[in-house]
């Protein structure tokens, strides 16, 4: 419908009719309740003496996923970076793709629609790429997600009770957890759409070998951090304006993406953070001593803790749960028993020094046919092994 | 099929980064693994079979905590195949020995009464006829073309809920033997994918014994909540490599039933002809027919004692009709008269001297001698 108007004044009320329409379906399913519990207790809080009923709304699987997919195609279409779908059948497709649809990655029309022209060509290489992809997503999921969960999980259910030793290492835990939950979940869509012809992006690449907040980011869920990147970011200005305009740029955006998150007020502090946390390394890196003689690991572990301390916000019930989990982290014993499995450790440490020689000179070894087949053997049998009653639903659901 | 409107084709579009890393293999690869996983699928259970060093040891039975650990089930039934004079007793507590120690069982009595033939006590506690029904499918290749003895406890008909008739989900013995998919048990409740799972781990020795580690060394707990309730310990000390061995002792005190009440039930019998468990019993004799056994039916002995006049006129009428059952299938059965009302424990159980001489009856009777006679 925009491709038909001649004027730009025209295509610019149709693109925003479409961009509000999807951001009205998102901020009403997703926002409502959030909303109007904030709005009840500011009338509280003023005397108001009435307060809005609040909603019971049930979100729509994916609802954050498609709603943005839909929003990139109106966009680029408008920005004239793609053509126009006439299908019908083939644009619901791409929102609604079955593989990505609830968790991601989230596509662009540039870049899936083309696939969906055609019939897919589905070769052995295919099948083997998305084999590949799944049984790697699959270990991720069950075996170590699922396994940190029961951990995470204890410790978060009455943090008032646990010492600073335990909430820090369920906060180690969790940060992994999450990761390996959500690029699981990404691998195994990858995985599926591979085994049926289609390519999805790739979505997460090593996150916590990250040297920077800004590196995180195009390590971390890429198809959204891009995302704002490109809807976001970049249209309010980018880095064009000059640092001060830029740092505000990135303190929008980022908060916007915590909101995106969910509806609470700790997904926006994490956002808040995750903006702080970019300004404070983009301004460590301009510094020739940080960047020329701070070691790289030094780097990647300063990093890993501030995103791992943001995932306090992340996954706390609400803020005053997460204030009281930092404030027992430094007030509580650091020496106590944490009683935290040994066995998910050395998982971890495995998995984190895999990824460290996979981004090394060394990473030749990790390619050799019989190295990878035995990793594969035996992250199978951890399957097998691992397979816990307790299943979790993938995190990212609840998005 | 191409769409013209779009000028690239659906293989010009720019493959995105495989993986961050990846571990890519090729089909070639893949087909290696898939047979290297079969190789792990029975090679590992086999291996570890042999680690634990399952032998036949006399007077063994199934340890009671170790009841829904099918795979040390399967592991003893294989040790009973040679030799081959071994006779396998199947059957619910009646056969294993609610009440007594592994060497006071039917099957030790009648081994002590003759040494021809060594009868093998396979009895699991708590098992129910849809329940051995699964586990003589499953787990019982290792009695193929051979004598079996299978006992037949009508206690399992005393009541609706027994039978497993409930029309609501309530808790029962060995679930994970019951029909999954092919047959609806209104009383049983489960996930489809835990019913999914339950199916494949009865093909694929390697979850088998996955499961027999979690019962027999983790607690009862799988794998992941064992480190979480250990976590400082190594899961692999936890494996002791021994074949697990039953106390030497009764679970239950084997007190004759009129000392602990002598209220005479009331049972609510669910007629045979209605009945689940009658209905799987005939299913497990079904099976093992069709795998060339010679089966030998040992019916009760139940206590008729512990029945009102009524009720034991209302049983008899069952008991009646089963065993015609039994003779027009032309099986070799024996149904022996109720023991001595003193040397019942409950309903169906015998206390010690019950199984002595359950088996001097059994060694006696025509149709159970013919049994042991036959090649």
């Amino acid at each position: 419908m925009v491709s038909r108007m001649a004027k730009s004044s025209r295509q610019k009320m149709w693109l925003f009719i479409s961009v509000f329409n999807n951001l009205f379906l998102l901020g009403f399913f997703k926002y409502g309740q959030f909303v109007t519990d904030n709005l009840n207790a500011l009338l509280e809080t003023v005397g108001a003496g009435f307060a809005f009923s609040t909603p019971d709304i049930t979100l729509p699987v994916g609802i954050s996923f498609f709603v943005f997919q839909s929003m990139s195609y109106t966009i680029d279409y408008y920005r004239g970076l793609i053509d126009r779908e006439l299908s019908w059948l083939r644009y619901a497709t791409f929102v609604s793709f079955f593989p990505q649809l609830v968790a991601g990655p989230i596509e662009r029309a540039s870049h899936l629609l083309p696939q969906l022209a055609s019939q897919p060509r589905v070769t052995q290489k295919h099948v083997s790429d998305g084999l590949s992809l799944f049984v790697v997503g699959l270990f991720k999921k069950a075996v170590m997600a699922d396994y940190l969960a029961l951990y995470v999980d204890q410790v978060y259910a009455s943090p008032g009770e646990a010492q600073a030793s335990a909430l820090l290492l369920a906060t180690f835990a969790f940060a992994w957890q999450i990761y390996f939950d959500f690029s699981g979940y990404t691998d195994m869509a990858r995985g599926v759409a591979r085994m049926m012809g289609y390519d999805l992006m790739l979505n997460f690449k090593n996150p916590y070998l990250a040297q920077d907040l800004g590196d995180f980011w195009s390590r971390w869920h890429i198809s959204l951090s891009t995302w704002f990147r490109d809807y976001v970011y970049i249209p309010l200005g980018g880095n064009r304006k000059g640092t001060f305009a830029m740092y505000g740029n990135i303190f929008l955006t980022m908060v916007i993406s915590g909101l995106w998150h969910g509806a609470a007020w700790t997904f926006i502090i994490w956002g808040v953070l995750h903006a702080l946390g970019r300004m404070a390394t983009r301004e460590l890196e301009q510094s020739e001593f940080y960047r020329e003689y701070v070691p790289k690991f030094i780097k990647q572990l300063m990093v890993f803790g501030f995103v791992t301390f943001t995932w306090i916000f992340f996954r706390a019930a609400d803020v005053g749960e997460a204030w009281l989990i930092v404030t027992r982290i430094f007030s509580t014993s650091w020496l106590s028993d944490p009683a935290y499995p040994w066995v998910a450790l050395f998982m971890i440490a495995s998995i984190w020094t895999y990824q460290f020689v996979y981004e090394s000179k060394a990473k030749k070894v990790l390619e050799f046919a019989p190295v990878k087949m035995a990793l594969v053997v035996i992250m199978l049998l951890c399957v097998v092994l691992f397979s816990s009653a307790n299943e979790q639903a993938f995190i990212y659901f609840q998005f | 099929m191409r769409d013209q409107r779009f000028d690239i084709e659906h293989d010009d579009v720019d493959e995105a980064p495989f993986g961050a890393n990846a571990i890519r293999l090729s089909l070639r690869q893949w087909v290696i693994i898939a047979m290297i996983m079969v190789l792990c699928a029975v090679g590992i259970p086999g291996m570890w079979s042999h680690l634990e060093g399952w032998t036949l040891v006399e007077d063994y039975r199934v340890p009671s905590t170790l009841s829904d650990d099918y795979w040390v089930y399967e592991q003893f039934a294989d040790t009973t195949r040679h030799p081959t004079d071994v006779i396998p007793m199947i059957g619910d507590s009646v056969i294993w020995g609610q009440y007594v120690k592994p060497d006071e069982t039917l099957s030790h009595a009648l081994n002590s009464l003759q040494s021809d033939i060594e009868f093998a006590n396979l009895g699991v506690n708590g098992i129910h006829p849809v329940a051995l029904s699964g586990l003589v499918e499953h787990y019982g290749d290792a009695f193929s073309d051979r004598k079996v003895i299978l006992n037949y406890n009508p206690l399992w008909m005393t009541s609706p809920r027994r039978d497993l008739q409930i029309g609501k989900p309530m808790r029962f013995n060995h679930p994970r033997l019951v029909p999954q998919f092919l047959e609806k048990l209104p009383i049983y409740r489960e996930s489809t994918v835990n019913r999914m799972s339950i199916a494949i781990t009865h093909h694929i020795p390697l979850f088998q014994l996955n499961t027999h580690f979690r019962i027999a060394y983790f607690g009862q707990q799988d794998l992941p909540a064992w480190t979480m309730a250990n976590p400082t310990r190594n899961p692999l000390s936890a494996l002791s490599l021994e074949m697990p061995m039953p106390l030497n002792e009764a679970p239950s005190a084997p007190i004759p039933w009129m000392d602990k009440s002598e209220v005479l039930q009331n049972f609510s019998w669910v007629a045979p002809k209605d009945s689940l468990q009658w209905a799987y019993f005939k299913r497990a004799v079904e099976t093992l027919q069709s795998r060339g056994n010679e089966v030998f039916v040992l019916f009760g002995p139940f206590n008729k004692h512990l029945l009102n006049d009524a009720n034991r006129a209302e049983y008899q009428v069952y008991e009646d009709y089963m065993i015609t059952w039994l003779e027009e299938q032309e099986l070799a059965y024996a149904a022996p008269r109720p023991l001595a009302s003193a040397l019942y424990a409950d309903a169906s159980h015998p206390i010690p001297a019950g199984y002595e001489a359950l088996a001097e009856m059994l060694i006696q009777t025509d149709s159970f001698q013919d049994f042991m006679d036959t090649k």
